[in-house]
């Protein structure tokens, strides 16, 4: 099994740097061989005169794709080991409108305006600068912009699961329509002649039998998950829990009592599954997964507190070793994670086992009217249930 | 641009660049990206003229005040040394304003960076460009992604014809 940079979590090592840089110069050829370094070509997708954007970039993506397809199936690579970019309906959606005009109107992306201004296209620099003023005020008016930002998220989210497919069976849809897509792209440059396409000789008969052979085979290998699969998560928690010692911890009875307190900035965060935290999660907190905990939980990086919870130590400890290298040094680990919160903080006094002052009694009740609202707070006895609290 | 080579078979590159972006998740368990280097840039150069603005700001702020230590900046250096070596082998180094031959070069720059100003915001606001979200996020198969992508050429045409003069020959 190969294990990735992202995986191990060192991808801020100056190695990764090293892969990061040898990769990018890959892109940066391929784009430029495509022609990319051209807006004139780039724009002949949006007046169908060239079809060289469609073409490069559907091969790319289905090349890839069934390429990763084969690794995760074969259990060849791990899917915990990339990061899968979460979806933000909205701000997709509207972003994706907006770039589109971008991309009309200045002739060039991103990534092809690099390449553009290495081949000493002045307009292409130009752009770079825009994209530069651009940038600076998003993060300008980010306070503004960010309910459209953070709206209608649906998590790690995969298109196939709309369809109720899965990823070999989705990956051969669109390969098939790949492939509809380079034939009528073929068609619409030689002007719908089928005898200029037929000319053509440009292998593209070779190329689509070729992913197509693929994708059926990629719907054909391996089902189960490898042995190996199966042991990893175990083996990586002896390595947290391990790792976990060194971290920094808060005891739910001192993150109730700062909470009460108020004077500090806390920010509480959820790290368990969408499903999980939906069910019930303690009031106040954000749901917040691993895979981009560093830009979601940005915006806490000056709180005084940041106080994560799981069922476990793993993830926390995860998030923790992630957080920290990003930076952040306001992280802390609810010690035994939900169960000690609900043992050591919601538990009513009454419950207890063991003598119970009357001040920590009084205490424990208005913890209990903090996170549950006063309606079950000093003299309920009902035991803590998840199925009666409400997140209000 | 005498003597330029012909671009490669767009299918080949194609191939090619999604071997590329195979690489990029199988060593470094991401994908590729461009436009996030461009905002560090511009983060960086916020930096440098007002730091306290910058530090204090949520989005820029939270990339701290190394913002430029991060890999995706790296892989852009790595695009400018690899698209430069590919322009500089195949004799495509040409310093041009690119356009139609009747179109005033001011105006093709006023819409460049026009275009430059709506793709940075958008970038942002998306979680990535073409590269990070368009190629990556689809060939994940992830909805984001697919929605960008669509949404992108949506954008695209809808504004194709108002701008179609700066390519006319």
């Amino acid at each position: 099994m190969i294990e990735t940079f992202f995986g191990n979590m060192t991808l801020s090592s100056p190695a990764a740097f090293l892969s990061a840089f040898i990769i990018g110069t890959a892109f940066g050829w391929c784009l430029e061989q495509a022609g990319f370094g051209s807006s004139k070509r780039l724009a002949g997708i949006f007046y169908f005169t060239d079809m060289a954007v469609l073409k490069v970039m559907f091969s790319a993506v289905i090349t890839a794709m069934l390429g990763l397809g084969f690794l995760l199936r074969t259990g060849i690579i791990n899917p915990d080991s990339i990061y899968v970019p979460e979806t933000f309906l909205w701000a997709h959606a509207v972003g994706g409108l907006i770039f589109g005009m971008g991309f009309v109107i200045g002739g060039w992306c991103p990534g092809t305006a690099v390449v553009g201004s290495v081949s000493g296209k002045f307009d292409a620099l130009v752009f770079i600068g825009g994209a530069m003023i651009g940038s600076y005020l998003f993060n300008y008016f980010f306070d503004i912009l960010e309910p459209l930002y953070q709206m209608e998220n649906l998590g790690v989210s995969f298109i196939y699961e709309f369809a109720g497919m899965s990823f070999a069976q989705f990956a051969l849809l669109l390969t098939v329509i790949a492939v509809l897509a380079f034939w009528f792209s073929e068609l619409i440059e030689e002007k719908f002649s089928f005898a200029g396409v037929a000319a053509r000789s440009n292998g593209l008969w070779g190329f689509s039998v070729l992913v197509l052979l693929a994708a059926c085979i990629n719907l054909l290998v391996g089902r189960a998950p490898s042995v190996k699969e199966l042991i990893a998560p175990t083996v990586n928690a002896g390595v947290m829990n391990s790792v976990e010692q060194g971290l920094d911890h808060i005891e739910p009875e001192v993150f109730a009592r700062e909470k009460l307190a108020g004077l500090k900035r806390i920010a509480l965060v959820d790290l368990r599954s969408r499903e999980e935290y939906d069910e019930w999660h303690i009031p106040g907190a954000v749901h917040q997964p691993l895979n981009s905990i560093v830009e979601g939980l940005n915006r806490y990086r000056e709180f005084d507190l940041v106080v994560l919870y799981s069922n476990g130590a793993v993830h926390p400890g995860q998030a923790w070793v992630v957080l920290a290298s990003a930076g952040f040094k306001n992280v802390y680990i609810m010690a035994d994670g939900l169960q000690g919160f609900f043992e050591r903080v919601l538990k009513p006094a009454s419950l207890r086992s063991g003598f119970v002052s009357e001040e920590d009694a009084a205490e424990i009740s208005r913890w209990r009217a903090m996170f549950l609202g006063s309606g079950m707070a000093a003299g309920a006895a009902e035991p803590v249930n998840s199925g009666i609290m409400t997140s209000p | 641009m005498n003597g330029a080579k012909e671009y490669l078979n767009p299918y080949l590159v194609g191939f090619l660049l999604g071997f590329t972006l195979l690489a990029s998740f199988v060593i470094l368990g991401a994908g590729l990206g461009a436009s996030n280097a461009i905002a560090r840039a511009a983060a960086w150069c916020g930096l440098c003229i007002n730091a306290e603005q910058i530090m204090s700001s949520t989005y820029f702020g939270a990339w701290g005040d190394k913002p430029l230590d991060y890999y995706l900046v790296y892989m852009f250096v790595g695009i400018v040394m690899g698209g430069f070596l590919s322009a500089l082998l195949c004799r495509r180094i040409n310093v041009q304003i690119e356009r139609g031959a009747a179109y005033p070069a001011g105006r093709r720059l006023i819409l460049a960076l026009l275009g430059g100003i709506l793709t940075g915001f958008a970038s942002r606001l998306a979680r990535g460009c073409t590269s990070g979200q368009a190629l990556t996020g689809t060939a994940l198969l992830t909805t984001g992604g697919v929605i960008f992508l669509v949404s992108t050429f949506a954008g695209g045409y809808l504004m194709a014809y108002f701008f179609r003069r700066q390519w006319h020959d």
